[in-house]
């Protein structure tokens, strides 16, 4: 029973990253590459050696932060876009932190983290307030904020955050590298694979005990359901709301000084790679559950570092990434569309008989 | 010492600069007096940014680029119709979806047909054309009229828009559809027809826009360059309340403040040029905060209509 729903929740998933394949052929074919080879590509670049699988997983960390960020959101009808920006701000908070805090073994990394979930929901507490404040739709908010978050990256790295023995106009604008003591550990020598994937997975399970085990999940979710029928029943929506909005922030902005402190080891331009969009296809392929996200950014690793593949080998440019999410997302609603039409199908059969 | 040349150069640059945006706010304003939510305007712009940027390259004319850009931006349309109004998707999401879609097609095909080059490939584009007379008044007349053909367009459209939606048969069509369709229905009047009508007309305005950043800005084309101006065309119309004199306005306060911080950088008063490129995003979020909260949209925005 337990697993035979559990299949059933993964048809329309499944089938919609299946039939974006097969529009995204049709755009690699439309570009001008043969699609068969690309694919092939894809899959051996990312699944043919232990180097690939990791580099899916180094991918697969910030992701399923972004994911869960826009998930415990949309569950709550609280359409956040914005992870992008919470996921900058996250960086930048938690690499001022990282260069400016003395040696203290584990406590500093861990000072260094919730930095970064500090600087998230510093990000996503305008929208949140501007929303439960005075009702103005987060959704153009939180985009506007993603732009202010990439223009003040470019400018803290140029500026307050430039490394200090950096030569000017010869460097690349990037701040100083982050202490041994704050780096996350790696997990597998020879690869990048850091012990970032513990921490997703442990949010995983947190957000996961959150949502589904606690009375404040409850909340959350009748919140999303109904908020009327949920200010009727006495729960207090605003309160709710910054709450769920100030977690995603957070999450998004762990997903950042996770990205400094296990990847790159330096602040610098362009650190996010749109994971904060990306995330956005991430919940939603999840079908907004916790365990759904890890699957879904696992996938979307997959994907990222494929393309990434397919670009060394074959020649597919990255862009592609950012196009094939909005086709799965389309295929995913389109899948979700004709299950329902199938139900009320057989629903109306069963009422024959 | 900010001398009166500084400022017709601002108020000028302004006027160009609020092309885009007003394209983008006339655009969002059809689509949403209709009911329909359409936040894919910003990847319609980049669609139309790049096929205008494509076909001006390959055909050597400006116009065919404003053609190519306006088709792309009435295809993009007509699929979100398709998934909005007749399949009823949310359109929170399908709007995201659909932006993606277009950022990420517009870059991908870029680089398979251009491929990546040293020096970026450059189309002639428009160039500034001073009216006759008009422009040599002073001080209005460099304002308003010496520009591209496209600012003469967006400027054009206010007015355009202002009669199709306030005085013709599909504009009070649009305006019953988008506050109560299921009377308008009864009424005899087609609701899908309507609302695919302007959902694609929004596709067309969208397109043209996007295809300022390629024919008139850059002179090629630029990932992402219209960097927000299709959202806040979304911000404009809920300024503008949904009236397009209004959400004109707020288009032109939006070119004037991005022509003001590109004129403060110019001056070199020591400000980081990143905090002045700020300046007009942060703006947006204010106007937002200050006037939405007597804003009053049309009642049946972003539900799908159901005839049963």
């Amino acid at each position: 029973m337990e697993i035979g729903s559990l299949l059933k929740k993964c048809i329309v998933p499944a089938t919609s990253i299946l039939l974006s394949f097969a529009i995204g052929a049709i755009a690699i074919f439309l570009g001008g590459f043969n699609p068969i080879e690309t694919y092939r590509a894809l899959i051996l670049g990312t699944l043919g050696s232990v180097g690939g699988i990791s580099e899916v997983l180094v991918k697969t960390i910030p992701l399923t932060l972004t994911g869960l960020a826009a998930a415990i959101a949309f569950r709550c009808r609280i359409w956040n876009i914005g992870a992008e920006g919470q996921l900058i701000s996250g960086a930048i908070f938690g690499t001022w932190a990282a260069l400016s805090l003395p040696e203290i073994p584990i406590v500093s990394l861990l000072v260094v983290l919730l930095m970064g979930f500090i600087g998230g929901s510093i990000w996503s507490a305008v929208p949140a307030a501007l929303k439960t404040k005075f009702g103005i739709n987060e959704i153009v908010v939180t985009v506007m904020l993603n732009f202010t978050a990439i223009l003040t990256l470019n400018y803290v790295v140029r500026g307050p955050l430039l490394d200090p023995h950096a030569i000017v106009g010869y460097s690349y604008p990037q701040s100083a590298k982050i202490p041994e003591f704050e780096q996350l550990p790696i997990l597998l020598l020879g690869t990048r694979l850091h012990a970032g994937l513990i921490v997703a997975i442990l949010c995983v399970a947190v957000i996961y005990l959150i949502m589904m085990k606690t009375p404040l999940g409850y909340k959350f979710r009748t919140i999303g359901m109904n908020p009327q029928a949920a200010r009727y029943g006495g729960i207090d929506v605003t309160k709710n709301m910054l709450i769920v909005f100030l977690l995603s922030g957070g999450l998004a902005g762990v997903a950042g000084v996770m990205e400094i402190i296990g990847v790159n080891l330096r602040l610098l331009d362009g650190i996010s790679s749109n994971y904060g969009y990306l995330g956005v296809v991430v919940a939603l392929l999840g079908g907004l559950h916790p365990v759904g996200v890890f699957l879904a950014a696992l996938f979307l690793g997959f994907l990222i570092f494929g393309i990434q593949s397919a670009q060394r080998s074959v020649g597919l440019p990255v862009a592609f990434v950012i196009a094939f999410e909005g086709i799965v997302i389309i295929c995913l609603l389109l899948g979700e569309y004709i299950q329902q039409h199938f139900e009320r199908l057989r629903g109306s059969e069963s009422y024959g008989q | 010492m900010v001398s009166s040349e500084f400022i017709i150069g601002v108020l000028a640059t302004g006027v160009t600069l609020a092309t885009p945006v007003l394209f983008a706010a006339m655009a969002e304003l059809f689509s949403e007096r209709s009911g329909v939510l359409n936040l894919g305007t910003e990847g319609m712009m980049l669609m139309g940014s790049f096929f205008a940027f494509w076909a001006s390259y390959s055909t050597k004319n400006s116009w065919a680029g404003v053609f190519a850009a306006a088709a792309i931006g009435a295809l993009m349309g007509g699929i979100y119709a398709i998934i909005c109004i007749s399949l009823k998707f949310n359109q929170t999401i399908s709007g995201v979806a659909l932006w993606f879609v277009g950022w990420g097609l517009s870059s991908f095909f870029y680089r398979t047909i251009f491929g990546v080059r040293e020096f970026p490939p450059i189309i002639e584009g428009f160039r500034d054309v001073p009216i006759p007379i008009l422009s040599s008044i002073p001080y209005i007349g460099p304002i308003l009229f010496n520009h591209n053909p496209l600012v003469y367009m967006a400027i054009l459209l206010i007015p355009v828009a202002w009669l199709i939606l306030t005085k013709t048969k599909w504009g009070l069509d649009m305006k019953a559809v988008g506050e109560n369709p299921r009377a308008a229905d009864t009424l005899g009047i087609n609701v899908f027809l309507v609302r695919y009508r302007s959902v694609i007309i929004a596709g067309i305005l969208a397109g043209i826009g996007g295809s300022f950043f390629s024919l008139a800005w850059s002179k090629t084309f630029l990932d992402n360059a219209t960097a927000g101006r299709g959202w806040i065309g979304v911000a404009m119309v809920c300024f503008g309340r949904w009236n397009p004199i209004l959400t004109a306005v707020g288009a032109f306060m939006f070119g004037f403040a991005d022509s003001l911080q590109a004129g403060i950088q110019s001056l070199q008063l020591g400000i980081p040029y990143q905090m002045a490129l700020i300046i007009p995003y942060l703006l947006t979020i204010i106007i937002l905060t200050v006037t939405s909260r007597k804003a009053v949209p049309p009642r049946a925005l972003g539900v799908p209509y159901e005839r049963s």
